[in-house]
C-alpha cells in the first residue's frame, strides 16, 4: 500500500492520512503460557539476519544496580536510563548509563553510585572510563548541547538531584554544581549520606529531556517527577494507618506501596540560559498543571505548527500532551487529542513513550508503554489530533501480559517502515507467583508494521538475540544509535540488577540507509536578533527524506529528538531505511527557526550533516 | 473543572503545517485526579447491575437457595473487581466442575472464565465457556464472556459478531443486558465506531449506574461526543466519568479495607456512606443494618443509620436510631443533628430547635434546615 506520494507531501505536506489494509491475517498469540510473552526461537535459522547481544564481547560490562532483589519499595523497581552521546568529537557514539544502589537506606549512609561511562573505542567496541565523580541514585538522561559549545552535555536526574554535566574539551562530563536548581521545597536535595529529617520527599526526577521550548536557540529541560517518598519513613505495606490502612497489594499478593496512594509531584520546566545554567519556569509555562506520576516524557511537534510540544506519560493517572503556543507556554490538551485515558476510559500506567511515522503519511505517530493488562498504545496522527490503532493492529494482544518501559520506533530492518523495540519486565517480583498472569524477568521484544499497520513480532535467531525469549532479567531504559558505525541503528538496554545489553543491528543488511544529522548555525546569534532560532545541536528539526519515484515515490520523516523511550536519551542522528532504493531523491529540513531547505538528492548508505543555510556539511559512506 | 476547549490542531489540521504557527484558541480545563487513596480503576469486572437477569432455572429453586447462590457469586464478583483472582480460583473453580453445584450456572462459568484468562490460562477460560448453560441469562453471560475473550485478542470483528449478529441497528438498547450494551460499546469503540457506540452505552450507563465499568463508559461517551465536536457534552460527560471514577476508587478501596479488618467498624461505615452519598438508600440501609447488628455500641452507625432512615422517609426508625445513638454516646454531634431534623420533620418544631441547641453548642456548625 503507498500512502501518501512525495509528490503530494510538497503540495500539502503532512496534510494527508491513508488508509490501511485489514485484510493480513493476524499474528499468533501465545495461550495459557505464565505470561511469557511469545518470541519462539528459529532455532533451525542461521545465524543471520538479527540484533545480537554483544555487550560483553564488546567491553560494555556495565551492570545494574537497583535496591534489593525483593524490591521493597517503588525507587528499587524503575530501573536506570542510558544515553548515546559523542563524547570527544571523535564521531562515534559513546555510552553513559545511570545507576542506583543496593537499597534505600544507602542513601543514608552513602556511599553514592556514580555515573557510569564507557567510550567508544571504534566500532562499537568500549572501554570504561572514569565518570564524573557524582554521587546519587540516578535515573534518567538526558543529552544535548546545552551550552552551544557544539558538543553535546548530559543532565543527570535522580532521587532528589539533578546535575548538569558539561563536556569538556577532553570529552570528559564536568559536572556545573547548581546549574539546575531543584524545588524549593525542604528536602528536595538529596545529599548522600548526610543526616536527613524525617517527614520530608526527595524531589524524585524519572524522565528527563532537553528540548528548545521556547524556540529560542537555547536547549530547555523538562523534568519528569514522579513520587513523594520519604527515605526515612518509606511506607512498606500498607498506606494508612489502624482501620483504615490499605494493604499494598497487586493480585492478592503483598508488594511495595505506591504510586497511587502517594502524593505526585508536579513536573517542572526549566528554561536553558544557554550557558548551560538553568531557571525553573514552571508556574508560568506550564499551566494549571495536574501533577501525575511521571514516567517519560516525549518532546515532539504534535501538531505539526513548527514548534515542540511535550507528551508525558503518567504512571497511574492521566496523561498530558502539552501544546506549545510557540512561545514555551503550554496547556495540557491530552482528553481532547484522546491520549489522556485508554480506549475504554482508564487512566493507565504509562511507562515510555516514542515517536516515529509508523504509517508513512507524514505525520508523527507516538507509543506508549504501560503496565501488564494494558496494552502499549499506538496513536497514529491524524488530520484531528490521533486516532487509536492499538487494537485494530493488534498491538493490544501482543503486549498486554507485558509490562513495558522503553519503547523505539525505530527502522531495525532498513526496509523504510518503523518497528517498535520495548524493553520489559515486571516491578514485582511477586509477578512470578503463580496465577499472576505475567512474569518477572521478561524479554525485549520487537513488532514489524510495515504497510498494512499489523503488528508481527520480530522472532529471535539465536540464542544472542536481543529478542531470546527466556529472560532471566528485566530491563528499563535504552537508547537507540549506530554505535558501530554501519549505519544501522543498533541499540544499548540498561536491565534491572543486570548486566547491560548491546544490540548490535544485524538485520537488514541487504537494505540501503541514509543518516541525517541536523545542525543548527554556527554563528553566534546577534544580541539584536529576534525571532526563533534553531539550536546549534539541531533539535526539534524536522526531516523529511523524499526515496523513489512514480509508484514507488514515498516519504520519509522524522523529527530530531534525543529523548525518547524511558529516562534514555538516543543518538541525535536521525536513520532513515531506504530498501532497496540506492539513492534518496530530495531532503527537505524544516528548522526550528522556520526555514526550510530543500536539498537535492543523493547516493544512500551515507551519514550526512545538514546544517542550517549551508546544506550538507559533511558526508561519509558508512563503515560496512 | 472547566470546560474542555480545542487547540487549533484538533479544530483542523494546518495546511501547510510549517508555513504557519496558529494561535491555540481557548485554554483547555484540566482534569481533576482522583483524590481517592489507591485510586486505582483498571480492573474492570462487572458489578452494581441493577437489573442483571438471574437464570430461569432459578427462579423455581427454593428461595434459599436462590439467595445462597446470588451471595456465593456477589462474593465471586467481588473477589473480581477487587483482582483477587487466585482467591477466586480456588473458591470458584472447584464449584464450577462438571457435577459441581455451578457447572451449569452461565453466570458462574463467566466469572470463573474471566479469572482464568487474567492468570493466562486462556484456554483454559475458552474450554469452560464451551458449555451451553439451558437458561437465557446464563447463556447470555457465557455469551458476553466470549466476547470479551475476542476483545482480548483484538478481535474485534469476532466480538462484535457474536454481540450484535444482527448488526448495531437491529439492537434494541432496552432489550439487552447491561453487559452485553457496554462490551457492544466498547468493541465498536475499539474499531472506530464511535458513533454507533453511543446508545449501547448511554443505555448501559442510564440502566448500571455504579457498575464499576460505569466510568469506563462515560469516558467512551465523552471521547464519541469530542469526535462529534460537542465540547458541551464533551466536558459534562468527563466531569460525570470523573465522579463516577471517584466513587469506584473509594468503593473499592473501602471494600479493601473491609476485607482487611472484618471485625473493624469504620470501613463498613465508609462504605454506606458511599452508598448514601449515591442516593443508594436501599443498599446503604443494608449495610447500616449489618454494621449495627455486628457492632451494637458502635455510635456513629446508628447515627449514620438515622440519616439514611429519614432519607428513606421513615421517621419513626430515624428517631430510634438517632436516640440510640446519643444512648451510646451523648457527644455524638451528627445524631443530635439528625434528631433534631427528624422532630423538624415530624412537625415539632420546638422540640426541634431544643435539640439543634443542643447540637450548636456542642459545637455543631450546620443549620437545622438546609439552604434551598
Amino acid at each position: 500500500m503507498r500512502c501518501l506520494g512525495a509528490s503530494a507531501i510538497f503540495v500539502g505536506l503532512f496534510a494527508g492520512a491513508c488508509s490501511r489494509a485489514e485484510d493480513a491475517a493476524p499474528a499468533p498469540v501465545s495461550a495459557d503460557g505464565p505470561g511469557a510473552p511469545r518470541a519462539a526461537t528459529d532455532a533451525g535459522a542461521q545465524p543471520a539476519e538479527d540484533v545480537v547481544d554483544e555487550a560483553r564481547e564488546r567491553g560494555l560490562d556495565y551492570t545494574n544496580v537497583s535496591g534489593g532483589r525483593e524490591k521493597r519499595t517503588i525507587l528499587e523497581a524503575n530501573g536506570a536510563g542510558v544515553a548515546l552521546l559523542d563524547l570527544g568529537s571523535d564521531g562515534d557514539l559513546d555510552v553513559v548509563f545511570a545507576q542506583g544502589l543496593d537499597a534505600l537506606a544507602r542513601v543514608l549512609s552513602g556511599p553514592g553510585a556514580d555515573l557510569e561511562v564507557f567510550e567508544n573505542v571504534g566500532r562499537g567496541r568500549f572501554r570504561r572510563v572514569a565518570g564524573p565523580g557524582l554521587s546519587g541514585w540516578w535515573t534518567g538522561l538526558a543529552t544535548g548541547d546545552v551550552d552551544g559549545d557544539g558538543d553535546p552535555d548530559l543532565v543527570a536526574a535522580g532521587y532528589g538531584a539533578l546535575e548538569v554535566l558539561l563536556q569538556d574539551e577532553r570529552g570528559a562530563l564536568v559536572p556545573r554544581k547548581g546549574a539546575a536548581p531543584l524545588p524549593a521545597e525542604p528536602g528536595a536535595r538529596l545529599e548522600i549520606g548526610a543526616a536527613r529529617s524525617k517527614g520530608t520527599a526527595p524531589a524524585w526526577a524519572t524522565s528527563i529531556a532537553l528540548f528548545d521550548a521556547d524556540r529560542d536557540g537555547a536547549l530547555d529541560l523538562y523534568v519528569g517527577q514522579y513520587v513523594d517518598l520519604d527515605p526515612l519513613a518509606p511506607p512498606l505495606s500498607a498506606l494508612g494507618e489502624g482501620a483504615l490502612a490499605v494493604p499494598c497489594r497487586w493480585k492478592g499478593h503483598a508488594v511495595f506501596c505506591g504510586p497511587a496512594g502517594l502524593p505526585a509531584q508536579p513536573d517542572r520546566l526549566l528554561r536553558g540560559r544557554g550557558d548551560g545554567t538553568f531557571v525553573d519556569e514552571s508556574a508560568a509555562r506550564l499551566l494549571e498543571q495536574r501533577p501525575g506520576y511521571t514516567l517519560a516524557v516525549l518532546p515532539f511537534d504534535a501538531d505539526q505548527d513548527g514548534d515542540t510540544d511535550v507528551f508525558v506519560a503518567n504512571d497511574s493517572t492521566a496523561n498530558l500532551l502539552w501544546i506549545n503556543d510557540g512561545r514555551g507556554v503550554f496547556r495540557d490538551h491530552a482528553y481532547e487529542a484522546s491520549v489522556a485515558y485508554s480506549a475504554d476510559g482508564r487512566a493507565q500506567a504509562g511507562m515510555g513513550a516514542a515517536t516515529a511515522d509508523v504509517n508513512r503519511d507524514g505525520l508523527p505517530d507516538f507509543v506508549v508503554t504501560n503496565f501488564s493488562d494494558e496494552p502499549t498504545e499506538l496513536y497514529l496522527g491524524s488530520p484531528m489530533g490521533f486516532a487509536r490503532a492499538t487494537y485494530t493492529s493488534g498491538l493490544a494482544r501482543e503486549t498486554k501480559r507485558l509490562l513495558s518501559w522503553s519503547p523505539h520506533l525505530v527502522d531495525l530492518d532498513g526496509d523504510g517502515w518503523s518497528e517498535l523495540l520495548q524493553t520489559n519486565g515486571h516491578v514485582y517480583p511477586q509477578a512470578d507467583e503463580a496465577l499472576s498472569g505475567t512474569s518477572y524477568a521478561q524479554p525485549i521484544t520487537a513488532w514489524t508494521f510495515g504497510a498494512d499497520g499489523r503488528a508481527r513480532a520480530r522472532v529471535a535467531r539465536g540464542p544472542n538475540s536481543l529478542f531470546a525469549p527466556l529472560a532471566t532479567h528485566g530491563a528499563r531504559g535504552a537508547a537507540i544509535g549506530d554505535v558501530d558505525g554501519d549505519g544501522a541503528p543498533d541499540v544499548v538496554v540498561a536491565r534491572l540488577d543486570g548486566p547491560c545489553a548491546l544490540g548490535l543491528n544485524r538485520l537488514g543488511r541487504d537494505a540501503h540507509r541514509l543518516e541525517v544529522r541536523c545542525e543548527g548555525p554556527r554563528a553566534p546569534r546577534a544580541p539584536e536578533a529576534n525571532g526563533p532560532r534553531t539550536p546549534r545541536d539541531g533539535h526539534g528539526a524536522r526531516v523529511l527524506v523524499v526515496v523513489g519515484s512514480g509508484a514507488e515515490e514515498h516519504a520519509l520523516y522524522g523529527e530530531a529528538q534525543t529523548a525518547q523511550g524511558y529516562q534514555s536519551a538516543s543518538s541525535p542522528a536521525l536513520a532513515f531505511g531506504l530498501g532497496a532504493a540506492e539513492r534518496y531523491a530530495s531532503l527537505r529540513v524544516l528548522w526550528p527557526s522556520g526555514r526550510v531547505e530543500t536539498l537535492p538528492g543523493g547516493p544512500a548508505d551515507r551519514r550526512l550533516v545538514v546544517r542550517e543555510g549551508e546544506g550538507v556539511v559533511a558526508s561519509t559512506e558508512f563503515a560496512r | 473543572m472547566r470546560p474542555l476547549a480545542f487547540p487549533a490542531f484538533l479544530a483542523r489540521r494546518p495546511l501547510p503545517a510549517f508555513l504557519a504557527l496558529l494561535a491555540l484558541l481557548a485554554p483547555l480545563a484540566p482534569l481533576a485526579r482522583a483524590a481517592a487513596p489507591q485510586a486505582d480503576v483498571s480492573t474492570a469486572p462487572r458489578a452494581q447491575v441493577a437489573d442483571a437477569p438471574r437464570p430461569a432455572a432459578l427462579e423455581t429453586a427454593p428461595t434459599a437457595n436462590v439467595a445462597a447462590r446470588d451471595r456465593e457469586l456477589a462474593s465471586w464478583r467481588e473477589l473480581l473487581e477487587l483482582d483477587l483472582v487466585a482467591e477466586l480460583l480456588r473458591v470458584a473453580a472447584p464449584r464450577v466442575e462438571p457435577g459441581a453445584p455451578r457447572a451449569e450456572d452461565g453466570e458462574a462459568l463467566a466469572l470463573v472464565a474471566r479469572a482464568l484468562h487474567s492468570t493466562g490460562a486462556e484456554n483454559a477460560a475458552r474450554r469452560l465457556l464451551e458449555r451451553e448453560p439451558k437458561d437465557p441469562a446464563g447463556r447470555e453471560a457465557v455469551l458476553c464472556a466470549r466476547a470479551r475473550l475476542a476483545l482480548e485478542r483484538d478481535e474485534l470483528d469476532a466480538a462484535l459478531h457474536l454481540l450484535l449478529p444482527k448488526g448495531a441497528e437491529a439492537l434494541r438498547a432496552e432489550d439487552a443486558a447491561p453487559e452485553r450494551l457496554l462490551l457492544a460499546g466498547r468493541a465498536l469503540v475499539r474499531s472506530g465506531r464511535g458513533r454507533e457506540a453511543e446508545r449501547f452505552l448511554r443505555a448501559f450507563v442510564a440502566r448500571a449506574p455504579r457498575d464499576v465499568e460505569a466510568p469506563s463508559a462515560l469516558h467512551m461517551l465523552a471521547q464519541t461526543a469530542i469526535e462529534a465536536r460537542d465540547l458541551a457534552r464533551a466536558s459534562a460527560l468527563r466531569d460525570e466519568a470523573q465522579k463516577s471514577a471517584e466513587w469506584q476508587a473509594f468503593y473499592r478501596t473501602r471494600r479493601l479495607q473491609a476485607r482487611e479488618r472484618p471485625g473493624e467498624p469504620l470501613p463498613r461505615l465508609g462504605l454506606a456512606e458511599l452508598w448514601l452519598a449515591a442516593g443508594e438508600f436501599a443498599r446503604a440501609r443494608g449495610e447500616l443494618g449489618e454494621l449495627t447488628a455486628l457492632h451494637p455500641g458502635f455510635a456513629r452507625g446508628f447515627g449514620a443509620l438515622a440519616r439514611c432512615e429519614r432519607a428513606r422517609g421513615d421517621l419513626a426508625a430515624a428517631k430510634r436510631a438517632a436516640q440510640r445513638a446519643l444512648e451510646l454516646d451523648a457527644a455524638l454531634l451528627e445524631a443530635h443533628l439528625e434528631l433534631a431534623r427528624v422532630l423538624l420533620a415530624e412537625g415539632d418544631r420546638g422540640a426541634a430547635e431544643r435539640a439543634h441547641a443542643r447540637y450548636v453548642e456542642l459545637g455543631g456548625k450546620e443549620p437545622l434546615e438546609r439552604a434551598r
